[in-house]
């Protein structure tokens, strides 16, 4: 049995079993525990069973279909807690609401583990069946002792957190909002589903975003043109763009959350005029603010996580990519200068990744960029930027990086796009001469220490220490 | 007054917030469902239009959202009685010390700005009485743009025609001329670096037609004969010649509503050439088809900066047949011959879009009431209502208060009037 896949599934076992604690904190939900943990149950079954049984395994084959399920029921819980705030105001809704809970505590419990169960699964028997975990049944056996583990170990840790009396800290909605929370966080199982919930809600908020606006626009008779100026063609821009998808994100994700803060601090003092004793009245005012601090704090962790979250995946969106130079040196016979193949083993050009080279002169380390611009055209550069000088214990702050088609300057993250490659001035890398010769980039390096030695005697304008 | 009641209460239903939330929750399924069998927006849209279903569903939440805003609307203006249920069910309530009759409550709550009436032995004074207006406008004007949004595509006629000087054309039925084009194209512009920055504001065209002249332009649509007038494009027309007479060119692409036939000789010859660096493809009659492009006047270089300078205003024309060896090019202009071909005349074209669309209006007017309702909506802070309502229960006289928003400060005021 591989002992990886123990962790992993202590791991997912560890998540789950922290989830369902969650939701027995609830005192609605303890007392219908039997329900919370029959759906769990089931979860995991159907969620094994999607894998095992084969006409099942058929039913939905696209990742994106159950990714999509899943964020949609995840989505769901988290949203729950605002329909749950609007049940409790109307007594009778409140009567239903209490008359569904077991079926409510038994959906919770199968999201909480049917979506990481088919996955896990899934990867388990891959696993075993590629051979790397010995056979389908021990790659499951291994997995489902972590998890087991995992399962223990939060029950054993659930009655010594009990002594905290985390019930204070949670009313249904706000129970809710932090299951829904931890749902975002923890869901999916990472070796198998690298996406997370805010990426996928940012891409169908672009698309929907870009898409209607552009309606609005045509319906408008007000559609762009590539040259010619529009009415308001940079704010139909703005609302379609990346920015207002990534705005309208991060009110989705903490609107739950803000709103049950909203609720409990909307909340008057209790009404004290019927007690006579003054003390009695100071104390049963106490009482409801700690109550209503108290049920605050899990909102707010809640609301920070999800920041973190989507800062995230704001930062994973946009990738910065940097290649480790390569180390170039004169080829014999090729008089002075230095030869890069356009195409070789480490791929083509046309890719429009950036590419860096180190030149050693003497004791000092040339890097130098080179990559092709989206009109085909090659460009090369110092690896330096003609205004930053990070400081000597920075050194890792020098050059630049790639972020789609922009070079940014790794110091003070200016992004300066690929085409202005080899055109000097400003924040642009130091453009060096060379030519295009027979398939190859071919760099005169004379040239290229006498641009790096100009560069160095500078005193660089703008430069922070 | 059962009437009334029985009234307010199939109201209360109808015009419930539950239904407004369910039919947006029910529009966001749909939007899911489709995009979880791979589809998109386009896919979502065409439920809307094309499927009963689809569009019963889109159609309920402008309804619901119709029937909030009068359920409000209503109960803004005429309040419905209150019993002393109702009174206790309000945020807060007292019984007033010292009142005996529902006129003294109506003193004491005039004193602090509530002024009411008595109706069926329950005093209610309300403030703020017209504060559903900025939601109730926000909200007609989304109905009034989504209604408009889904009759547009049913309704709405475009075409789009190109036409040089002097051209005429008749898009749905409307003869038109073209009278004067006013594109203020510069006599030297300098195009550096591989992105094209070349902008061009104030593009404006006069036609004729049976009622006199009119400016079309690029900007907003204009209105003419129950029609929208607008620019959408911009380009040459060249005359171009070989011996001394006209020769015929067909584009390539055809731009849809264009009545052309395909393959049609057309004197002079459209190229689509702008801005500077575009290629257009048009097949020249004795040529076959080339690569028609603005031919740069000269190169200007400052280090490593490289920049083409064009004569927008008398431009150079460079045409490479396809497939030809690149050195192949034709450069022509007035007054220049190249291989054989000579230009008669460099004028511009522009393509002009006529759109018949009874939804437009709407479609404006909607976004004007739901913008401007929006904003209204930000004076809600200063302006909310709040009830005061008072009845008298075994001999004494209870007072309620309520307040739409900040509960928490209406709780507090009204605890402060009454002392506590």
């Amino acid at each position: 049995m591989s002992p990886a896949l123990g962790l992993i599934g202590l791991r997912e076992g560890l998540e789950a079993g922290a989830l369902l604690a969650l939701c027995l904190v609830h005192p609605a939900m303890r007392r219908h525990a039997a329900s919370l943990l029959g759906g769990a149950l089931a979860g995991l079954m159907a969620g094994a069973a999607l894998n095992l049984i084969p006409a099942l395994a058929d039913a939905m084959t696209r990742v994106e279909q159950w990714a999509m399920v899943r964020y949609g029921a995840e989505c769901a819980v988290f949203y729950a807690s605002m329909g749950l705030l609007a049940f409790e105001r109307e007594p009778a809704l409140a009567r239903r609401v209490a008359r569904a809970l077991p079926v409510a505590g038994f959906l919770l419990g199968a999201i909480a583990v049917f979506f990481e169960a088919r996955v896990l699964v899934f990867y388990m028997l891959e696993l075993g069946r590629s051979g790397e975990a010995g056979s389908p049944g021990a790659a499951l056996g291994a997995c489902a002792l972590g998890m087991a583990a995992g399962g223990a170990a939060v029950w054993a840790l659930a009655p010594r957190l009990a002594r905290f009396a985390p019930e204070r800290y949670f009313s249904g909605a706000g129970l809710l909002v932090a299951v829904g929370t931890l749902m975002f966080a923890l869901g999916g199982v990472p070796e198998v589903e690298a996406v997370s919930v805010m990426a996928a809600l940012h891409r169908g908020m672009l698309s929907l975003t870009g898409a209607g606006v552009e309606a609005v626009r045509s319906a408008l008779m007000l559609d762009g043109h590539a040259f010619i100026r529009t009415p308001m063609a940079g704010l139909f821009e703005y609302l379609g763009g990346d920015r207002m998808s990534t705005t309208l994100v991060v009110i989705v994700v903490t609107v739950p959350p803000v709103f049950v803060l909203l609720d409990l601090f909307s909340r008057p003092d209790p009404d004290v005029a019927g007690l006579d004793v003054p003390a009695h009245r100071r104390l049963r005012v106490a009482f409801f603010r700690r109550e209503m601090t108290e049920r605050a704090a899990p909102m707010l962790v809640s609301f920070l996580l999800l920041l973190v979250l989507l800062h995230a995946v704001n930062a994973s969106m946009n990738p910065l990519s940097e290649p480790a130079p390569l180390p170039v040196r004169e080829a014999e016979g090729s008089a002075g200068v230095l030869t890069i193949p356009m195409s070789d083993a480490m791929g083509d050009f046309s890719d429009g990744k950036m590419r860096k080279y180190v030149y050693y002169h003497g004791s000092d380390q040339i890097i130098f960029i080179a990559m092709m611009k989206a009109d085909g055209t090659v460009g090369v550069a110092l690896d330096e930027c003609e205004i930053c000088r990070p400081a000597d214990w920075n050194t890792a702050a020098r050059g630049y990086a790639q972020r789609a088609d922009t070079l940014v300057c790794k110091y003070c993250m200016t992004p300066v796009p690929v085409a202005a490659l080899n055109q000097p001035g400003g924040c642009n890398p130091v453009p060096v001469s060379f030519m295009v010769s027979g398939g190859n980039v071919v760099v005169d390096i004379a040239e290229l220490v006498r641009v790096y030695e100009a560069l160095e005697s500078m005193e660089k304008q703008g430069t922070h220490y | 007054m059962r009437v009334e009641s029985y009234m307010r209460r199939i109201l209360a239903k109808a015009g419930s917030w539950w239904w407004f939330w369910l039919s947006g929750a029910a529009i966001a399924g749909a939007y899911y469902g489709v995009s979880l069998a791979g589809g998109g927006v386009e896919d979502w849209a065409r439920l809307a239009y094309e499927t009963p279903a689809g569009f019963a569903l889109f159609a309920f939440f402008p309804l619901s959202a119709l029937l909030v805003t009068v359920r409000i609307a209503v109960d803004s203006l005429w309040p419905a009685p209150m019993g002393p249920e109702d009174l206790r069910a309000m945020d807060a309530w007292a019984v007033l010390d010292g009142a005996v009759s529902l006129d003294d409550a109506a003193r004491w709550a005039g004193e602090r700005g509530y002024r009411g009436r008595v109706r069926g032995g329950v005093f209610t004074a309300v403030r703020g009485r017209w504060a559903f207006l900025p939601g109730a406008v926000m909200r007609v004007g989304l109905v009034v743009l989504l209604s408009a949004l889904a009759a547009s595509p049913l309704q709405r006629c475009s075409r789009s025609v190109d036409m040089g000087l002097g051209d005429e054309a008749s898009p749905h039925g409307h003869a038109v001329t073209l009278d004067a084009i006013d594109a203020g194209l510069p006599g030297e512009f300098l195009q550096v670096g591989d992105r094209s920055i070349f902008e061009l504001a104030g593009l404006s065209a006069q036609f004729t037609d049976a009622g006199g002249a009119f400016t079309v332009t690029a900007w907003w649509p204009t209105e003419r004969g129950g029609l929208y007038w607008r620019l959408r494009h911009l380009g040459y027309a060249v005359t171009l010649t070989r011996d001394g007479r006209p020769v015929g060119c067909a584009a390539t692409d055809r731009v849809e509503g264009d009545d052309r036939g395909e393959g049609a000789w057309s004197v002079p010859c459209m190229f689509d050439v702008l801005p500077p660096g575009a290629v257009h493809l048009v097949d020249v009659e004795g040529m076959g088809v080339a690569e028609v492009s603005l031919e740069a006047g000269r190169t200007v270089r400052k280090g490593l900066v490289q920049g083409m300078v064009y004569d927008l205003a008398s431009p150079a024309f460079s045409l490479r047949p396809r497939g030809s060896d690149p050195g192949s090019v034709i450069v022509v202009a007035e007054g220049r011959a190249d291989g054989g071909l000579g230009v008669a005349g460099v004028g511009l074209y522009v393509r002009v879009e006529a759109v018949l669309d009874p939804a437009l209006p709407y479609i404006r007017l909607g976004l004007a009431l739901a913008l401007g309702g929006a904003l209204l909506m930000s004076t809600r802070l200063f302006w909310l209502r709040t009830i005061m309502a008072a009845t008298i229960v075994d001999g004494r006289v209870v007072l309620g208060f309520s307040s739409e928003y900040y509960r928490k400060w209406g709780v507090y005021r009204f605890g402060r009037w009454i002392g506590r």
